[in-house]
């Protein structure tokens, strides 16, 4: 039986929980920031 | 001594209706990168994160270089709303620039097998944010409005020098990261994935001139705060 990663495709196989990852920290970071801007306006007023 | 010259608040928030189509692209262009788009060739389902990954890249430096007109213009005309203006830029292409970092470490660990590694574009990029950070730092420390203004344009100006070097990493030095994907002479992008990278990357545009414009009025309310109340008349 051939392991797993001896099986050469060519392509990187699965991954798809980075790729969750890259989507979630990215409405993370543009949610946040948009909170931090909000937070900052209510504390000028 | 430079005079600081304040403009109030504009009174209607033409930046509001800008941020939410920014936020409805961003919800359908994410779907379309996670759902629709195909398999990279190489990089199989990871290759998703380029949809965000790329967006984020081309909007920290597109805020950098933005930054870096602002303090060239602030230094001409010495107008504050410049140097509002010039804060605002470094800031969000800051938040950018740290979001391009987390989503590259994300995108190599799949594809190169290591989280992070000293490679010319990843150093340059990470010096790049840092310089900006840098300048916040340097704001965030000199009291003086005047100084404070000159002495980040300056610092901006010269943190501006590493955003060509970032760009343009790739083809001066051997690089694990690959060529720019997008120039002049052409794509290497295939068309069924091409359109959707552009439908993120005016998602993140549209929210990026959102932030730019919310943070841009923080700044000039601080400025408006620091300017020095006008001293009592001497009645003789």
């Amino acid at each position: 039986m051939i392991p797993v990663f001896a099986q050469q495709t060519g392509m990187v196989m699965g991954g798809l929980g980075y790729v969750w990852a890259a989507y979630v920290a990215t409405w993370a970071f543009f949610g946040g920031y948009a909170v931090t801007l909000y937070v900052r306006s209510k504390e000028n007023r | 001594m430079l005079v600081p010259r304040v403009r109030r608040s504009l009174p209607v928030r033409w930046e509001q209706p800008i941020g939410l189509y920014g936020l409805v692209l961003l919800i359908i262009g994410n779907y379309l990168g996670l759902f629709v788009a195909p398999g990279e060739r190489f990089m199989g389902e990871v290759g998703r994160i380029l949809y965000v990954h790329v967006p984020a890249a081309w909007l920290s430096m597109l805020c950098f270089s933005v930054a870096f007109v602002f303090a060239m213009t602030f230094l001409f005309t010495t107008k504050r709303t410049w140097d509002s203006a010039m804060e605002a830029a470094c800031e969000v292409g800051v938040m950018e620039g740290a979001l391009l970092l987390l989503l590259g470490a994300i995108f190599a660990k799949p594809t190169w097998g290591e989280w992070w590694s000293w490679d010319p574009r990843l150093t340059s990029s990470a010096v790049m944010m840092l310089s900006f950070v840098g300048v916040l730092l340097l704001r965030g420390v000199v009291r003086d409005p005047d100084r404070r203004a000159t002495w980040s344009a300056v610092a901006t100006i010269l943190a501006g020098i590493n955003v060509p070097i970032t760009y343009m990493s790739v083809k001066w030095w051997r690089s694990l990261h690959q060529m720019q994907s997008e120039t002049s002479q052409g794509s290497t992008i295939d068309d069924s994935m091409r359109w959707i990278l552009y439908f993120n990357t005016f998602a993140f545009l549209y929210l990026t001139v959102w932030f730019l414009a919310a943070r841009w009025r923080l700044a000039e309310a601080r400025a408006e705060s620091e300017v020095p109340e006008p001293l009592p008349e001497k009645h003789a």
